[in-house]
């Protein structure tokens, strides 16, 4: 959706990780929920659950029109060995330049070698793909299903 | 006893002993066997025990009396007059292989000393021989818990030697500073620094001892390279650190190399911004060489599976059946 959001979403959980928090709160927003999902399969993050400002929902809560302001989402952070797991979030698209990617760019770019100014994938990296479905899937399931996309986002 | 050996071993009755005694009788075997053979099983008895006695004669039984009879000793003068295969270093008649670390200007006693127990001790100038490196190893092994032989056998390099001055009232009070990094080329890397008033050679020794006791692990993918990229910040200074194929060698500022070889680094690509300062990019690149994580660790941390592709597509697996 905001890619506005996405970028300040990425900086509150590094500084969360700097801070070695627990538990964080970021708007409830489909492309955030799609991200957080993502994160949660690729296990960046302990949990994710959909709640309140307050905290974290024990019940299932309808998203009603008369609620949706205060909805958030919560993530469970993860940390080992006094590090954290999910240490950067940096966009790769941003707002003031897009950054679209071919199908053969992606695969290319999947095997390590640069994409003009982004930067080649590095070991434990990973890349989120919003592909023209507006489906937000991670780089390597894009280049098996063999899809255009917007690289959104890489996470170490 | 005795004839109980006989009835065991009745191969003993017409056999010569192999024996140092001035028993060997060089007369007729047949005529004089039996007499001969109690005569060596009492010598034998005198000395050792009956059980011994007879693993005594089963050996010597396993010897042929045809073979017995024709030995002969070597006919070269200086040839030994016992008998050995010399594969065993004896720490009396053999030079023993010498320790790498001693220099040529240490006298020391190649063999053991012929001496009593009681009197070895009184001589000290076999303690007087450890050089000021073996010293420092043996110290060092007991505050730090590693090997002598591994600390002496450890590269050193003194990568920043300089004077650093202190204004007081009395004036300028200058003395020397060393910087040293020491590693094994195997993984482990430390740096240490060390300060003199008087000499640089004591500073440098300061900053290996500091060096070693603060050695650590340095992760390494294939032995060879770091993991992936970094780029770290300490001060001023600036280190980007790139992974490199096998073969590259190492491409990289002349302190980042002299780090690299001593942790048994082969293949890094690296680059300084900022600021250049010898001590600060030292300091840096450490740091930055403990941040990497490995790929087991991240697989760990994340819950995944880690699977070597060129292992499972590539290798040829014997089955087990």
């Amino acid at each position: 959706m905001s890619l506005v959001k996405l970028a300040n979403v990425g900086a509150h959980l590094q500084n969360c990780a700097m801070a070695k928090l627990p538990l964080t709160k970021i708007p409830y927003t489909k492309l955030h929920l799609q991200i957080a999902l993502g994160l949660y399969k690729e296990g960046f993050v302990s949990s994710v659950k959909r709640g309140s400002i307050t905290g974290p929902d024990l019940t299932p809560v309808e998203v009603t029109p008369d609620n949706i302001s205060s909805r958030r989402l919560w993530l469970g952070m993860k940390y080992r060995e006094n590090k954290p797991v999910l240490s950067k979030f940096q966009l790769i698209s941003k707002p003031n330049r897009r950054v679209f990617c071919t199908s053969s760019d992606l695969r290319n770019f999947a095997a390590g070698q640069r994409f003009r100014f982004v930067k080649p994938l590095q070991p434990g990296e990973v890349i989120f793909v919003r592909t023209r479905e507006k489906e937000v899937i991670d780089l390597h399931e894009a280049v098996k299903k063999q899809l255009d996309g917007e690289l959104l986002c890489r996470i170490q | 006893m005795t004839l109980k050996l006989l009835n065991k071993y009745p191969v003993l009755a017409g056999r010569r002993f192999l024996s140092n005694t001035r028993f060997m009788a060089q007369k007729a075997p047949d005529q004089n066997a039996k007499y001969e053979n109690m005569r060596h099983m009492q010598y034998l008895l005198q000395y050792y025990q009956p059980k011994v006695v007879e693993s005594i004669l089963q050996a010597e039984s396993a010897i042929e009396p045809k073979h017995f009879r024709e030995r002969k000793f070597s006919k070269i003068g200086f040839a030994p007059h016992y008998i050995d295969d010399f594969t065993n270093l004896d720490p009396y008649y053999d030079h023993l292989a010498k320790k790498p670390a001693s220099s040529f200007l240490n006298f020391e006693q190649p063999n053991e000393s012929d001496a009593p127990e009681d009197q070895k001790k009184a001589d000290d100038a076999q303690e007087l021989n450890l050089t000021e490196s073996q010293e420092l190893a043996k110290q060092l092994s007991l505050a730090t818990g590693f090997d002598q032989e591994y600390i002496t056998r450890l590269s050193a390099k003194t990568l920043v030697l300089k004077t650093v001055r202190n204004q007081t009232s009395k004036g300028k009070i200058s003395s020397f500073y060393a910087l040293v990094c020491v590693g094994d080329r195997n993984g482990m890397l430390g740096i240490g620094e060390g300060k003199d008033l008087i000499e640089p050679g004591t500073a440098v020794l300061k900053a290996h001892w500091q060096a070693v006791k603060n050695l650590t692990r340095v992760p390494r993918y294939e032995d060879r390279t770091i993991f992936g990229n970094i780029e770290h910040k300490y001060g001023a200074s600036v280190v980007h650190l790139r992974s490199t194929p096998p073969g590259s060698g190492l491409r990289c500022n002349h302190m980042i190399f002299e780090l690299a070889q001593c942790a048994g680094l082969k293949d890094l690509s690296a680059k300084v911004y900022r600021s250049r300062n010898k001590m600060n990019v030292v300091k840096c690149t450490m740091e930055a060489l403990m941040k990497q994580k490995s790929i087991d660790e991240v697989a760990l941390e994340r819950g995944k599976k880690v699977v070597d592709l060129r292992k499972v597509y590539y290798s040829v697996e014997k089955n087990d059946e």
